[in-house]
């Protein structure tokens, strides 16, 4: 008796998961087939346009770039040497130091000179106690904030709160921009006035070769697992965001590389403190918040404003990015759950958020125990073989297929990789990264779920190690 | 398809096997295909990124030779083959954009001359990015030679051409500013600040025109604060000082009569930048007074900022009590007005939640006046670069 109720839950479950795995690849290679006619738009589109134009010519608005810093000794140094040096008319640097236990305060005081200043507030959504604003002597455009630790959103409602800018642009303090990288971004919003948010791409910098915080050589990481995070960011954003962005329902902009308008995001109410997930839980936020008002709006993904940044070499370090990514996605999801379904949000109720609801936030529990469910089904011979075996060839090859179609896209669009031997990688890693490393993010997410369950609301300790102040690794297999 | 089920030895498979073993069969296609697609659009790309870098190359060093006198301009035109024109035409046009010598830049567009009636052709008859590039190159290259096509371009359908052909028209004052103020409909999509910049760029003759539309009350209220703000811009530039008087009772004329939230705030920037004595007349301050009570933080900091700059000594409590406003940005931007006046600047950082009020702050802070820095006027402080 038991043993037939078990079978019967399991047959239910596996109709569950082949339900889940059509519905998933079948939105991904339909944001795949989006995101190839939009790129191919997109890289006419750039013919017509000269970044360059738009400095000559005036008119792009002042922006401030919000870098949140908690400990980040290892990398705020070469990233802001990157951001001190952009090709952007106006632009000014608020750097929040939160609560660092580190010696990135004192380091930056040392390297920029940095001397008390003045600086009005514009909103009032921080919480934390400012302990001090300075400026720097030896370049002007750059302002620190020191603060009591509050976390990242909070670091980044400081910043905004002494932003006095109408577009600002939040930035992970371990993160290279491409010197035209602003400028690329704001044309988003110079083109369409009703633009309140666009987001970049970011790009992995282990591997490459940087020179004053800026790229020199785009090649792929030594380690494997950095080298198929190459290929899952190419996927995410170029085959998965573009394909979003071009369907009006695009639900995250990266925290890592974003802009957005001040205004808008200081009356939706600046970054919320209680999601680990803070870009995605903002992006949301925007989205009812403009609905709610019905003002027209536009929230975009711009493929080529390029942030390099750096990824986790250790699988326990990589584990813990994405159980907070996963928690940080159903925080937010849970914030708003009334948009679920909720025709009032058009699009956005009806499409973006019941997949990101069913496909993303809870996908990773069936794909997790879809795995144990077949292990248990052949253990027992509760399933034919045979049927297992194809299923597991059709999940591999939709995996491959997808993954080659994101290699295929950055080929059509901006080919960073020019190396041969790196295109012939990531032609590899397509295929390889279906054999345990996918696996491997989906223990990671389930554990995010459970977690997040669980109500866990902590970042977890960061590890990085400065990949864009470490010259040695390149050169010598370049030459 | 029976005989290929019995080859497979899936004739007796269920119909959920079947399913999936085509499902698996057709990913395994899209698999390939998508391989075979991105290895050979990368053949194609090299092969076309090494042809590009050689023929530039090769036109590098002949226009090299060219500047040198010790070749003549046909040798270029020798060597450029019928399919590789819009590629030398490419290749002259970002020289041109790149170089600064005079001489040079002329050079190019002499040595493009001969090849520019492709790209007439393409600016009529091309896709919305061919004939917004081609319109963009033939006012780099072609410059006034290109006017009939850059007027044709304004009227374009597609806002990206008609904006490209704006700007190519502002470049090179293919004429008045009116021909973009009669299409300003056209550039509805563009941020206001590229619009304000644009027109601005066309200085002091512009500004008769600018205010006959600010005026007009059949111009939509986008149109007017653009024209506003384009007015401010040239004020506070030091251009179109002229009718300065007549400017600022226009905008408290409009500040009066408007509701529309963003021509109120741009008419109370261009009330603020128009240059005069302090305080300004009674009607000025009255409409201006008003509106420090406004709904909206914009318009209410805006209100308070201008009102710090034109009021009189009553006028100057009223911004006092705005710094206590709830609103912080109004707050700052009435502590901003009075350290502007420079009389009170004590009570100015009574004021603001300021950290650590010692010398160094009260000179930041009489620095960041006098750049009369705004975020909603597009500038902070360091000041306009």
């Amino acid at each position: 008796m038991l043993i037939d109720v078990a079978w019967t839950a399991l047959v239910v479950f596996h109709m569950v998961v082949l339900l889940y795995f059509v519905v998933l690849n079948g939105y991904y290679f339909a944001t795949s087939i989006m995101s190839f006619r939009a790129l191919r738009q997109y890289s006419r589109s750039l013919q017509a346009v000269d970044t360059e134009d738009l400095i000559r010519f005036g008119g792009a608005p002042p922006v401030s770039i919000l870098v949140p810093a908690y400990n980040e000794a290892n990398t705020c140094l070469d990233a802001l040497s990157s951001l001190l040096d952009l090709e952007y008319p106006e632009y000014e640097i608020l750097f929040v130091n939160d609560g660092s236990t580190d010696d990135t305060f004192e380091m930056l005081r040392r390297e920029y000179q940095l001397q008390p200043g003045y600086r009005g507030r514009t909103s009032d959504l921080s919480r934390t106690q400012v302990r001090g604003i300075y400026q720097s002597a030896t370049h002007p455009r750059l302002w620190v904030i020191d603060k009591e630790n509050g976390g990242k959103s909070d670091a980044l409602n400081v910043a905004l709160d002494y932003c006095q800018t109408p577009l600002f642009c939040s930035l992970d303090a371990d993160t290279a921009l491409e010197r035209d990288a602003l400028l690329r971004l704001c044309r988003s919003f110079l083109e369409n006035g009703d633009t309140i948010a666009a987001g970049g791409i970011v790009r992995v910098a282990n591997g490459s070769t940087f020179k004053d915080g800026h790229i020199r050589n785009v090649r792929l990481p030594r380690s494997l697992l950095a080298q198929f995070q190459v290929v899952e960011y190419l996927r995410a954003f170029l085959a998965g965001r573009m394909g979003w962005s071009a369907a009006g329902v695009l639900l995250i902009v990266s925290g890592a590389f974003g802009m957005y308008r001040r205004e808008v995001v200081v009356a939706a109410g600046g970054y919320s403190t209680r999601s680990v997930g803070e870009d995605m839980e903002l992006i949301v936020r925007l989205h009812r918040y403009m609905r709610e008002r019905k003002r027209p709006y536009h929230v975009g993904f711009v493929p080529d404003p390029v942030a390099w940044t750096e990824v986790p070499e250790s699988l326990r370090v990589l584990a813990r990015q994405r159980d907070r990514w996963q928690r940080g996605l159903l925080q937010s999801l849970a914030a708003h759950r009334s948009m679920l379904f909720n025709p009032k949000y058009g699009r956005i109720g009806m499409v973006a958020y019941p997949y990101f609801w069913i496909m993303e936030g809870f996908g990773p529990v069936i794909e997790f125990l879809g795995y144990v469910a077949f292990a248990v089904a052949i253990i027992f011979g509760w399933a034919a073989p045979e049927f297992i075996v194809a299923f597991m060839l059709l999940a591999i090859f939709s995996g491959i297929a997808l993954s080659l179609a994101a290699v295929g896209l950055e080929e059509l669009s901006f080919r960073r990789y020019t190396s041969r031997s790196d295109f012939a990688r990531l032609l590899l890693l397509s295929v390889f990264e279906n054999f345990g490393y996918r696996q491997y993010l989906a223990f990671a997410r389930f554990r995010g779920v459970i977690l997040a369950m669980r109500g866990r609301r902590t970042w977890g300790a960061q590890e990085r190690r400065g990949v864009m102040s470490r010259p040695a690794e390149q050169p010598a297999r370049a030459a | 398809m029976d005989r290929l089920l019995v080859l497979t030895g899936l004739s007796e498979a269920s119909p959920a096997l079947l399913a999936v073993v085509i499902s698996t069969a057709i990913m395994f296609a899209a698999a390939l295909t998508f391989l075979v697609a991105a290895a050979r659009l990368r053949r194609s790309n090299s092969r076309k990124a090494a042809l590009w870098a050689r023929l530039e190359m090769n036109w590098g060093a002949t226009i090299d030779c060219i500047s040198r006198g010790s070749a003549g301009e046909e040798e270029l035109h020798r060597r450029v083959r019928g399919a590789d024109r819009a590629v030398l035409v490419d290749y002259l046009y970002k020289s041109s954009l790149r170089e600064e010598r005079p001489a040079r830049r002329a050079m190019y567009h002499r040595l493009a001359e001969p090849y520019l009636g492709v790209l007439e052709e393409r600016a009529r008859t091309g896709d919305i990015w061919q004939r917004a590039r081609a319109v963009r190159t033939l006012g780099e290259l072609a410059g006034d030679e290109a006017a009939p096509i850059i007027l044709a371009a304004l009227e374009d359908d597609a806002p990206h051409v008609a904006m490209t052909a704006a700007r190519e028209y502002t470049r090179l004052r293919l004429g008045g500013v009116e021909a973009l103020l009669d299409r300003l409909d056209r550039y509805r999509t563009w941020d206001r600040r590229l619009l304000r910049s644009m027109l601005a760029s066309f200085g002091a003759a512009a500004a008769p025109q600018l205010r006959v539309r600010l005026e007009n009350e059949a111009q939509p209220a986008y149109a007017r604060a653009v024209c506003a703000d384009a007015l401010a811009d040239l004020l506070r530039d030091g251009v179109a000082t002229a009718a300065s008087v007549a400017t600022a009772d226009l905008a408290a004329t409009v500040l009066q009569r408007e509701e529309d939230v963003d021509l109120l705030a741009a008419s109370l920037r261009l009330l603020q930048a128009t240059p005069g004595p302090t305080p300004r007349p009674a009607s000025q301050r009255e409409a201006v007074r008003r509106l420090c009570h406004a709904e909206n933080d914009v318009v209410r900091g805006q209100a308070v900022a201008c009102l710090a700059r034109i009021g009189d000594e009553d006028d100057l409590t009223l911004v006092d009590r705005s710094l206590a406003d709830l609103s912080p940005w109004v707050a700052r931007s009435a502590s901003l007005g009075l350290a502007m006046r420079n009389d009170l600047m004590d009570t100015s950082i009574r004021g603001v939640p300021v950290l650590a009020p010692d010398p160094l702050v009260i000179a930041g802070m009489g620095a960041e006046a006098e750049d009369g820095s705004d975020a909603d006027d597009g500038v902070f402080p360091g000041g306009r670069k």
